[in-house]
């Protein structure tokens, strides 16, 4: 019984292969249209790859990535066995979950509420604004951020003075303790309504008619946004998410540039930061890549591990 | 319908435009290789008859990306004047280090390379060979060309070869006694007027004790500017650990880290002390330079360390805010004051190439620019036109200078090109014959210069302890000034005193764990090798 079973599902995959290779050839013209891009990618993300060795290797600018001899394992050693691993890696964790927990949700619940505006004119106006801080490079927004919070003559410190909450200004960012928080809000007023164009897009594409039906049957307004909107976009949501997962090593750069000081190190160190120090301003190149490399691999593992469990809990995945 | 057409037109648009665009710069290719040709045929022609004045065009590639010159013999004084001179058109290429890496991997580098001398290219390609070694074209074609001894030995390599000129070396050997002086960015300063206001005078600050009074007397008369509270003091660490006197030579001889020193705990207790006694504020541990340079402008810091907290704007917007020289503070062991200068082995050095065919013509140019007259002429321009000697023996700049300059600075610097073709500048003669002060600002400078340049000691020996970059030591090197930074400002806002000295005595411990010994070894080995070449035996001026 087995058997029959499997013969008769290879021979479906034998089947399915040949009418895909048939399809190739009867529309050869058509389907060629797709080898630049092919070419492409492999010019430029795959031949790159073959520098990964240089991680291997102690890399030395004139006897090339061939010549340069190897190391092993001694960079990978030096980065995991390095004191302030540790340290280094709980902030990088640190700051990506409270970015998942309140960086990821924002703009979902902000495309949901924006959705919900019938006046199309202010709709408009509040996703223009909400736009406008993802184009100011972190740089300036960074330094709005840091003029806000200045102990000295910053408008927060005046405004809790004012109102007699504090007796003595606060210095926010030299408390290793706000750091966190502090990146988090910065990133989340600065990418919400960046991040919300996704969701809106999304909505925009759901049937109408549910809409109808749900008020025929009685739904409110939340209900509505509960039972027909939000199921309807959780697809989008969901390939978000896999991707916000596989990017848990990588922390914003400049951002954390430009709010770290040595007051707040302790918190405020990431991977990122960390190797952008030691490796590459160090022209560190065979270190930085072993670091690079590693984070790519514990990437691509949570990619597939996120994708899978979606795939099981929810049906709906990337691949 | 309408939509496809337009869209249609476009890309055709768009089409011819790229076939233009390819077409010109296929153009400028071609005359270029005609070009060339031409060239190569002359100077077949010409060989075995030298003619050093026959035009001839280099190319010159400049690590730095910031780096953008346009040689124009017509109309840029300093371009003619060297055109002119020597016939040499100079084609500039800039980038960065890695573009240099990508010319030294294709085996192919132009004329001339200028790169910053600590890099690890400078070496790769004295190693290489596709740099050719200075003394052999200097004993070949300009047998007269004088380079001072120190730059010889300083960039000299274990064959006694040496491969480029730095510019801003200050060669010992043109150094005139009681004449000239180091430059330091070692200073402390404070502002005359609000000193004259409390009742501070700058001898006051000669003491630890002394700057505490005057800083509290400044916080306690509870003075605005602009509406701004003045902050008392912006002093940093490292300033401190020099007036105190830490010494980078143990008395043994090898290389010591001063902020292992008992001089630079010492300087942390101080720090520390007047952080509790509210005289230094948190935020002198957080901002940066840029932003601390934008409160000096405020006008709302009344002492500071560290001269590259420049306060020109204060000055433009109030005659009478200057700031004078203050102090510098004694420690405890009465040491003598010894601060590090401005680096004293240079910058940028500049190499000729292996495969150029000009390498005659290029060390005359060499030469030609290395005189101290040429230098003057470099910075400001050229002689007679910009600027001439005074009866002191001074620069003065000629009225028609001053004039285009006040008229409109960014066009006189393109008629005059002064300060833009610096790479082989000598900064000994400019300082020598720095013009006399024209306004109360620089006045100012000067004397200021002046204060703090007695106390500036010949460190070259030190400036060998630069790790390279790209070694496992330049990275352990990163980490441990990552910590220290983390260190220092955590100690300076320490609660008492006991808690400085408990976090101070942490620090080695943790530096160790970072790797620290190996970078110590290779620190003290670059030093010891180059007091052996530079035939002393100590370097710190307190133990010769």
């Amino acid at each position: 019984m087995n058997n029959t079973v499997k013969s008769t599902k290879g021979a479906e995959k034998i089947e399915i292969n040949s009418i895909r290779w048939f399809r190739i050839i009867s529309q050869f013209e058509l389907q060629s249209m797709v080898w630049p891009g092919l070419i492409f990618l492999f010019v430029f993300a795959y031949i790159p790859m073959y520098g990964i060795l240089i991680a291997f290797k102690d890399y030395d600018m004139f006897l090339g990535v061939t010549g340069s001899p190897w190391v092993g394992f001694d960079h990978f050693v030096e980065f995991f066995f390095d004191p302030n691993f540790f340290r280094v890696m709980r902030n990088t964790l640190a700051i990506n979950g409270l970015n998942l927990i309140i960086g990821f949700p924002a703009p979902i619940i902000f495309a949901l509420l924006l959705n919900e505006i019938s006046t199309m004119k202010f709709k408009r106006f509040v996703q223009t604004i909400s736009y406008l801080p993802h184009f100011v490079s972190w740089v300036v927004f960074g330094g709005l951020i840091l003029t806000i919070l200045s102990p000295s003559n910053g408008i927060l410190n005046y405004l809790l003075m004012q109102l007699g909450l504090i007796s003595e200004p606060i210095n926010f960012i030299g408390d290793a303790n706000n750091f966190w928080y502090i990146l988090v809000s910065g990133e989340v007023l600065k990418g919400l309504g960046w991040g919300a164009i996704i969701y809106i897009a999304a909505i925009s594409g759901v049937d109408q008619e549910m809409y109808e039906a749900a008020t025929i049957d009685g739904a409110g307004r939340l209900q509505k946004m509960w039972y027909v909107t939000l199921p309807s976009i959780m697809g989008t949501v969901v390939i978000m998410l896999i991707f916000a997962i596989s990017a848990i090593l990588n922390t914003g750069f400049e951002q954390i540039l430009v709010l770290q000081n040595p007051l707040n190190l302790d918190t405020s160190e990431t991977i990122d930061t960390y190797v952008y120090k030691t490796g590459i301003q160090q022209m560190r190149y065979s270190y930085s890549t072993a670091v690079g490399v590693a984070k790519s691999i514990v990437a691509v593992l949570l990619l597939l591990s996120a994708n899978y469990f979606s795939k099981k809990i929810t049906n709906q995945g990337l691949f | 319908m309408r939509k496809m057409r337009n869209l249609m037109i476009m890309l055709l648009i768009l089409a011819l435009f790229t076939m233009l665009m390819a077409a010109c710069s296929g153009g400028n290719d071609n005359s270029d290789s005609m070009v060339g040709k031409n060239e190569t045929k002359q100077e077949e022609e010409t060989a075995g008859n030298v003619d050093t004045k026959k035009p001839i065009k280099i190319k010159w590639f400049v690590a730095a990306d910031w780096y953008s010159k346009q040689w124009d013999a017509e109309n840029v004084l300093v371009d003619k004047m060297v055109t002119d001179a020597t016939g040499i058109t100079v084609e500039f290429s800039t980038g960065n280090e890695e573009k240099l890496s990508a010319m030294i991997a294709s085996g192919s580098i132009p004329d001339v390379v200028t790169v910053w001398n600590i890099a690890p290219q400078r070496k790769i390609m004295e190693k290489s060979g596709l740099v050719v070694p200075l003394d052999e074209l200097i004993a070949k074609y300009t047998p007269d060309f004088k380079v001072p001894q120190s730059i010889k030995e300083w960039y000299g390599d274990e064959n006694g070869h040496f491969y480029g000129l730095p510019n801003f070396f200050y060669a010992k050997e043109q150094m005139q006694e009681g004449i000239d002086t180091l430059a330091t960015h070692i200073d402390m300063v404070a502002r005359k007027d609000i000193m004259e206001q409390v009742g501070i005078r700058a001898e006051d600050f000669k003491t630890k004790q002394g700057t505490i009074d005057a800083l509290k007397k400044v916080k306690e008369a509870g003075i605005k500017y602009n509406g701004f509270n003045i902050i008392p003091s912006y002093f940093d660490h490292h300033n401190l650990t020099e007036f105190f006197g830490a010494s980078p030579e143990s008395k043994d001889g090898n290389w010591q880290d001063t902020i292992r020193t008992p001089e630079s705990l010492e300087a942390f207790k101080y720090l520390n002390q007047l952080y509790r006694e509210g005289l230094l504020p948190q935020d002198s541990l957080t901002l940066t330079d840029e932003q601390k340079v934008e409160k000096v402008a405020a006008g709302s810091v009344f002492a500071k360390t560290g001269s590259l907290l420049k306060w020109e704007a204060l000055y433009a917007n109030d005659k009478n805010a200057v700031y004078v020289p203050v102090g510098p503070i004694k420690g405890d062991a009465g040491n003598e004051f010894n601060f590090t200068p401005s680096p004293l082995s240079g910058w940028m050095l500049s190499m000729i190439g292996r495969d150029s065919k000009y390498q005659d013509r290029i060390v005359q140019l060499f030469e030609y620019l290395s005189t101290d007259e040429m230098s003057l002429n470099i910075f400001y321009g050229p002689k007679g036109v910009a600027w001439d000697y005074d009866e002191d023996g001074r620069v003065k700049l000629s009225e028609q200078r001053i004039k285009d300059f006040e008229a409109d600075p960014d066009a006189a610097k393109r008629k005059y090109g002064n300060d833009t073709f610096g790479w082989l500048l000598n900064w000994v003669p400019i300082k020598r014959t720095w013009p006399a002060p024209s306004n109360e600002f620089e006045k100012l400078q000067v004397e200021h210069d002046k204060y703090f340049e007695q106390f500036a000691y010949d460190d070259l020996a030190f400036e060998a302890t630069t790790v390279q970059g790209g070694t496992t030591e330049a990275g352990i090197e990163a980490k441990v000034k990552d910590y220290r930074a983390k260190m220092t400002a955590k100690i300076i806002l320490a609660k008492n005193e006991a808690e400085v000295e408990k976090l101070f005595q942490e620090m080695p411990a943790q530096e160790d764990k970072l790797g620290y010994q190996q970078l110590f070894d290779y620190k003290n080995k670059a030093f010891q090798e180059v007091k052996t070449k530079l035939g002393i035996k100590f370097a710190w001026p307190s133990n010769q």
